[in-house]
C-alpha cells in the first residue's frame, strides 16, 4: 500500500485488527498522532471505556477482549481516529466485554457510545459527546468545551465542569452535579432525580427540568442569580431571602412555585419539575 | 506479481492506489487494466443516478393519518407557539385589543384541546408489555404505556439487543407517563404555559429514547 | 441556496417549514414530504429492490421524521439528517428481516467467487460509454441484496466504508470486499446485457 501520512494531512490510515486464538484477556493497542482539534470516536457495546486528556499528539487506545467472539476495529482518517467493537454475531454481555483506555490530546473532541458501560472523561477541552443506554457515566475537569450526555437510565455525574454548553438528558438516571457552570446548563430527566451542587456561575443559563424526580441545589450565599422555580403538582421550598421580581407578570404560588434574585442576578436559573419536590438550600 | 495475486488485493487498493508492485501489474496488464476501468466506470456512473421514483399518493395519506392519530399535526389555525409568553394571557398588561387577541387564542388553544379528547384516549398506568405478542390494537380504556410503535420499537430491541429490552421498556412507561400527565394538564388548563412546556419536554424525552433504540438495533 | 432561503411552497422556506412542522403544522409537514420524498423512496426502493416494502418504509422513515423534528437543532442540513434516517430505517428493516451478515473469513480470506477468475488471461471490451442510465438501474436491481446495500451506499448515495461499517455493523475490510463483488457482478450483467443487445441488432 502507498506510504499513509498522519496527521492533518487528510491521508488515510486502516488498521484492521481481527481477534486472535481465544485467550482469557486479548489486549490490543493502537496509537496514532494527530492534529489539533482531533475527533476521537469509541463505540462498545458491553464494556468500560475510560478517556483521559493527556499532552502531545498522540492518540494511545487499549482494548481488553475477553473472548473471540469481538473484534476492535481500529482507523485514522486524517484527524479522525474511530475505534469500534465489532461481534459478528450476537454476544452476551460477558462474552461480548471489552475494556478501553483511552489516551487523546486535551483539546480532541471526543464521542463514546456504550450501552453498559462505565463511561469516563476527564481533564479535556474538547467537545464531550457521551451516550449510554444503562451505562454509569462520570464527566471530570472539562472546561472551554461543549459537553452532551444522554442516557435511558444510567446515572450522570459531572464534577468541575466550565466555559462550555452542557446538556444532559435521561429519562431514569439521577443526574449529579458539582461545580457546573457555563453560558447554558441543561438537564432534562423523566423521573431521576437531579442534584446541583454550585453557585450557577458564569453569568449562564440554566435549566434544570424532570417529571417526576426531585430536584435539589445548594447554593452558596455568595450566588448571583435570578431563580425560578415551579412544580405543578409538586412542592418548592428555599433557604434564601430572595429579593422579589419586579416588572414580571409571573405570580408565585406558596409551596408551588417561587422567583426571585440573589445579588446581581448575573445567572439565570429555572427549576422546573411536574410532580417532583424542589428544594434550594444554602451550602 | 500475477493477476490472481492483483486482483485479491484490488478491493482494498482500487481507491487509494497500490504500492510499487501493485502499481506496476496494472500499468503492464491489459486485462487488469479493463477490469479496473470497468470498475471504476462503473462507480462513476452510479454517482450519475439521480433519485427517479416518485411514492405513490397513499404514502403521504398514511403518513398523515398516522400524524393525526398520535397528535403531531393540527391545522395551520391551531400552531402553538414554541414558548407562549405568559403575558399573552395576562388580560390587564395588554388593553382591550390585547384582552380580544388571549380571547382568541384561548379559544383556539381549547378548539386544539377538543381535538386531543376526539382522537383515542389512553389512559396512564403502568402495563406490563410482553414483547413477544403481536401489535395490540389501542382501546379507549386501555393503559397509555404501550402503542403499536412503542411495540414494534421494544420486539427490535429485544431481537437485536436483549439484555436492554428492559432498559427500554422501563423507560417508555416513564416517557409515557410524562406525556399523558402533561397532556392532561394542558387540557385542564390551556393557559398553563409550563405545562405545554413540560409536554414539549416529554416528547423530546421520548423522541431520544427511539433514537437510542433505533441505534441500538442496528449494532 | 442555503437552507434557510430554499422555497418549498410560496413564501415559505424550509427553515420555516421545519419551525413549523415542530409545532405541528399540517401543512409545513407536506411541503417538507413534497420536497424530499422522490430522494428517500428511490433510496428505499433501490436498497430492497421491493416496491411494497419501499412504500412502506419511506412511510416509516417520514414518521420517524415528524415525531423527531423537535430535536432538529440545524447541526447538519436537514436533508442530511433525513437521509441518515432513512438509511437506518432500511437497515432495521432488512436487519429484521435477515439481513446477510458479512462473514468474518470474508474477512481474514477475500474471495471472489466470479468475474476475476473469467478474466484471467481473456481480455474482453470494456464498459466505457456503452452504459445507459436505465440498464445500470436494473443491474443494481438483480444484484443479491447483500451486494447492493452497500453499493447503493457507496456509490450512489456517497457513504464512506467506515460509515457503512459502523451502520452495517461490519468492518471496513468487509464493506470494501462486499463493494468489490457488488461492482464486479454488475460488470458482468452489464457485459451480458449489451451483448444481448449486440444479438438483436
Amino acid at each position: 500500500m502507498r506510504a499513509v501520512r498522519n496527521g492533518a494531512t487528510g491521508a488515510v490510515m486502516l488498521v484492521l485488527t481481527l481477534a486472535t486464538t481465544a485467550t482469557a484477556a486479548d489486549k490490543k493497542e493502537f496509537k496514532y498522532t494527530v492534529g489539533p482539534g482531533a475527533t476521537v470516536t469509541v463505540v462498545n457495546e458491553f464494556g468500560p471505556v475510560t478517556v483521559k486528556g493527556a499532552s502531545g499528539r498522540q492518540v494511545v487506545i487499549v482494548a481488553t477482549m475477553h473472548s473471540d467472539k469481538v473484534q476492535v476495529n481500529s482507523s485514522q482518517a486524517g484527524n479522525r481516529v474511530v475505534a469500534r467493537t465489532y461481534a459478528p454475531q450476537r454476544t452476551s454481555e460477558e462474552e461480548g466485554r471489552v475494556e478501553y483506555e483511552v489516551l487523546v490530546p486535551q483539546d480532541a473532541s471526543v464521542t463514546v457510545r456504550s450501552a453498559t458501560g462505565p463511561i469516563r472523561a476527564e481533564r479535556l477541552r474538547g467537545d464531550v459527546m457521551l451516550e449510554g443506554d444503562a451505562a454509569t457515566v462520570e464527566v471530570r475537569e472539562v472546561s472551554n468545551a461543549h459537553v452532551h450526555v444522554r442516557t435511558v437510565n444510567g446515572p450522570i455525574t459531572l464534577t468541575n465542569i466550565s466555559k462550555g454548553h452542557v446538556e444532559i438528558t435521561s429519562v431514569g438516571g439521577n443526574v449529579q452535579l458539582t461545580s457546573v457552570s457555563g453560558p447554558k446548563v441543561t438537564v432534562n430527566t423523566t423521573k431521576g432525580t437531579i442534584h446541583y451542587s454550585g453557585n450557577f456561575g458564569d453569568g449562564g443559563d440554566y435549566l434544570l427540568n424532570n417529571h417526576s424526580g426531585d430536584i435539589e441545589v445548594l447554593l452558596p450565599t455568595t450566588a448571583s442569580v435570578d431563580i425560578t422555580a415551579q412544580s405543578i403538582k409538586g412542592s418548592v421550598e428555599q433557604d434564601f431571602p430572595l429579593r422579589e421580581k419586579q416588572h414580571t407578570s409571573f405570580v408565585p404560588s406558596p409551596g408551588r412555585s417561587f422567583a426571585g434574585t440573589l445579588h446581581d442576578g448575573a445567572s439565570s436559573v429555572r427549576l422546573r419539575s411536574f410532580s417532583g419536590k424542589i428544594r434550594v438550600k444554602k451550602q | 506479481m500475477t493477476c490472481a495475486e492483483f486482483q485479491k488485493v484490488l478491493p482494498y487498493i482500487i481507491e487509494t492506489g497500490g504500492n510499487a508492485e501493485e502499481e506496476g501489474h496494472l500499468e503492464s496488464c491489459p486485462i487488469c487494466s479493463d477490469l479496473v476501468q470497468d470498475l471504476k466506470y462503473i462507480a462513476e456512473q452510479a454517482k450519475l443516478l439521480v433519485p427517479m421514483h416518485d411514492p405513490p399518493a397513499g404514502v403521504w395519506h398514511g403518513i398523515k393519518g398516522a400524524l393525526e392519530r398520535e397528535g403531531f399535526i393540527r391545522p395551520a389555525a391551531m400552531v402553538l407557539p414554541l414558548r407562549a409568553p405568559v403575558a399573552v394571557f395576562s388580560p390587564a398588561r395588554w388593553g382591550t385589543a390585547g384582552q380580544l387577541a388571549a380571547i382568541a387564542a384561548l379559544v383556539l388553544i381549547a378548539l386544539g384541546i377538543m381535538l386531543y379528547r376526539n382522537r383515542d384516549r389512553r389512559t396512564p398506568t403502568h402495563a406490563t408489555i410482553n414483547v413477544t405478542q403481536p401489535a395490540v390494537q389501542p382501546m379507549a380504556a386501555a393503559p397509555v404505556v404501550v402503542d403499536d410503535d412503542d411495540i414494534r420499537l421494544l420486539e427490535a430491541v429485544e431481537q437485536q439487543a436483549p439484555a436492554m429490552a428492559d432498559t427500554y421498556k422501563a423507560s417508555l412507561e416513564s416517557v409515557n407517563a410524562y406525556i399523558s400527565d402533561a397532556r392532561k394538564r394542558v387540557e385542564e388548563d390551556p393557559a398553563d404555559a409550563e405545562a405545554r412546556e413540560h409536554l414539549l419536554q416529554a416528547y423530546d424525552q421520548k423522541s431520544m429514547v427511539y433514537e437510542m433504540a433505533l441505534a441500538r438495533s442496528l449494532q | 441556496m442555503t437552507q434557510a432561503k430554499k422555497q418549498i411552497a410560496p413564501g415559505l422556506s424550509e427553515a420555516e417549514a421545519i419551525d413549523r412542522a415542530k409545532r405541528g403544522d399540517a401543512e409545513s409537514f407536506e411541503a417538507l414530504y413534497g420536497l424530499h420524498k422522490r430522494r428517500v423512496y428511490s433510496l428505499c426502493l433501490r436498497m430492497t429492490g421491493n416496491t411494497a416494502e419501499a412504500e412502506d418504509l419511506t412511510q416509516e422513515a417520514f414518521l420517524q421524521l415528524y415525531r423527531k423534528i423537535a430535536t432538529f437543532r440545524g447541526e447538519s442540513a436537514f436533508s442530511t439528517w433525513l437521509h441518515r434516517l432513512a438509511v437506518n430505517v432500511v437497515l432495521m428493516h432488512l436487519r429484521k428481516k435477515g439481513l446477510p451478515e458479512v462473514s468474518l473469513e470474508e474477512a481474514l480470506e477475500p474471495q471472489q467467487e466470479d468475474g476475476p477468475k473469467k478474466d484471467i488471461g481473456a481480455r474482453d471490451n470494456v464498459l466505457a460509454g456503452s452504459i445507459d442510465r436505465v440498464n445500470l438501474e436494473r443491474a443494481i436491481e438483480s444484484l443479491p441484496p447483500g451486494y447492493r446495500i452497500i453499493f447503493v451506499l457507496h456509490d450512489i448515495e456517497g457513504y464512506e466504508h467506515n460509515e457503512i461499517a459502523e451502520m452495517m455493523g461490519c468492518s471496513i475490510g468487509n464493506s470494501k470486499s462486499q463493494l468489490h463483488k457488488a461492482r464486479m457482478k454488475l460488470r458482468d450483467l452489464l457485459k451480458v446485457s449489451r451483448a444481448e443487445k449486440a444479438t438483436r441488432r
